[in-house]
């Protein structure tokens, strides 16, 4: 019997309102902060880690599909891109427990748990990506030079559809699918809500509006984290009592810090989530580099 | 360091989950299955209504934090009420 201590749900709880609290003041989800805490800062195995933060995710995005009320038509894109996040979740989930368990547990002569090392050089350069382009846009706001829209809204690859909801015309479904397929297969695989990639996704890459990319990214977050879920607890990586503790938590933390953050514009908002991002980044690259040096890599 | 699971575990080598869960006996299960491929049916099962579970209770949750705030904020929950509600998360 594994021993669980009261100290242990305290410090899951904390844990849930710090993270819940950053969530609320920089308007994220903290799937991405969650899993190098989780891991890292408590000790969690990787595996357990990733699995129990997306299943907590379905939680506060149910809240948010309840409270939205999404519309049918909020629901199209969604259902569109809901193939590709299918397999990707899947794929991911797989790859994980594929790394975590049995033979390949530990890669070769190095001694390294291949899935932390992962999990983890995957985490690095996303952090890294997503923490320069949230200064850069950010930056950009602020000047009054916005950054352009719908990178890849013209790859018109056939079959596509036309909806109101996409500012540059006609959007491929081949486009869109692809896009599920790479987030749900980096949710799946990481761990997170797939939300820090949703909202630039589908505004730079894919042109939507602002206000149309929330409500879509709302659903197609609950949809990750439903099918994130149910992969992740198949292979029995989901800690029920970190789940709960993280869903106190986190709902505590974050009312307060959406309180916390009124006042704040959105500019220097998401220019405060690049740096949180580049931390994060940081912290990550020094275990990183702790892993390596201790399994006598260099 | 948490104590409720080393690193060095394997991902089954660990159960039962739920038994660490505060309240797990008011729970209709009690563990996951402890080894081996879900192809027997008692562990089929077992592992069927743990995933049923990991998708209750968050769900449940996400549903009572959404009436709490209803009931906080005095809105009423008829249709046409299109007030925005504060997406801390997403």
């Amino acid at each position: 019997m594994l021993d669980f201590a009261v100290t242990d749900l305290l410090l899951i709880l904390t844990v849930g309102s710090a993270v819940g609290f950053i969530s609320g003041v920089f308007g994220v989800g903290g799937g991405f902060l969650l899993v190098p805490v989780l891991h890292i800062g408590l000790g969690l195995p990787i595996q357990i880690a990733v699995g129990s933060a997306a299943c907590q995710v379905l939680g506060p995005a149910t809240t948010s599909c309840l409270a939205r009320r999404l519309t049918r038509e909020d629901l199209r894109i969604p259902l569109i891109v809901a193939g590709g996040i299918t397999i990707g979740v899947y794929a991911g989930a797989t790859l994980l427990h594929s790394l975590t368990s049995g033979q390949i547990a530990r890669s070769g002569s190095l001694g390294i748990h291949t899935g932390d090392l992962l999990v983890l050089s995957v985490y690095l350069p996303l952090l890294l990506t997503l923490g320069g382009f949230s200064l850069w846009e950010g930056q950009r706001a602020l000047i009054r030079r916005p950054v352009r829209t719908g990178w890849v809204a013209h790859w018109r690859i056939p079959p596509t559809v036309s909806l109101s909801a996409f500012t540059h015309g006609p959007i491929s479904i081949p486009v869109l699918s692809w896009f599920g397929l790479l987030v749900g297969f980096l949710a799946g695989l990481l761990g997170f809500s797939g939300g820090l990639l949703l909202l630039p996704g589908l505004i730079y890459l894919l042109g939507l509006s602002w206000s149309n990319a929330v409500a879509n990214s709302i659903a197609i977050v609950w949809l990750i984290a439903f099918q994130s879920t149910i992969a992740h607890a198949w292979h029995g990586h989901v800690q029920l009592s970190v789940v709960a503790g993280l869903l106190v938590g986190g709902t505590l933390g974050a009312k307060l810090g959406v309180n916390f953050s009124a006042g704040v514009s959105p500019a220097r908002g998401r220019r405060s989530f690049g740096w949180l991002a580049l931390g994060t980044a940081v912290v990550i690259a020094a275990k990183l580099v702790a892993l390596l040096h201790s399994a006598g890599a260099w | 360091m948490l104590t409720l699971l080393h690193a060095d575990d394997g991902p089954h080598g660990r159960m039962p989950l739920l038994t660490l869960f505060p309240g797990y006996f008011l729970l209709p299960l009690a563990d996951m299955p402890a080894t081996g491929p879900a192809t027997e049916p008692r562990a089929l099962w077992q592992r069927l209504l743990f995933v049923g579970l990991c998708l209750l209770l968050p769900v449940v949750w996400g549903a009572i934090v959404n009436r709490m705030f209803d009931l906080w904020q005095r809105r009423p929950t008829e249709a046409g009420d299109d007030r925005i509600f504060p997406e801390y998360q997403i």
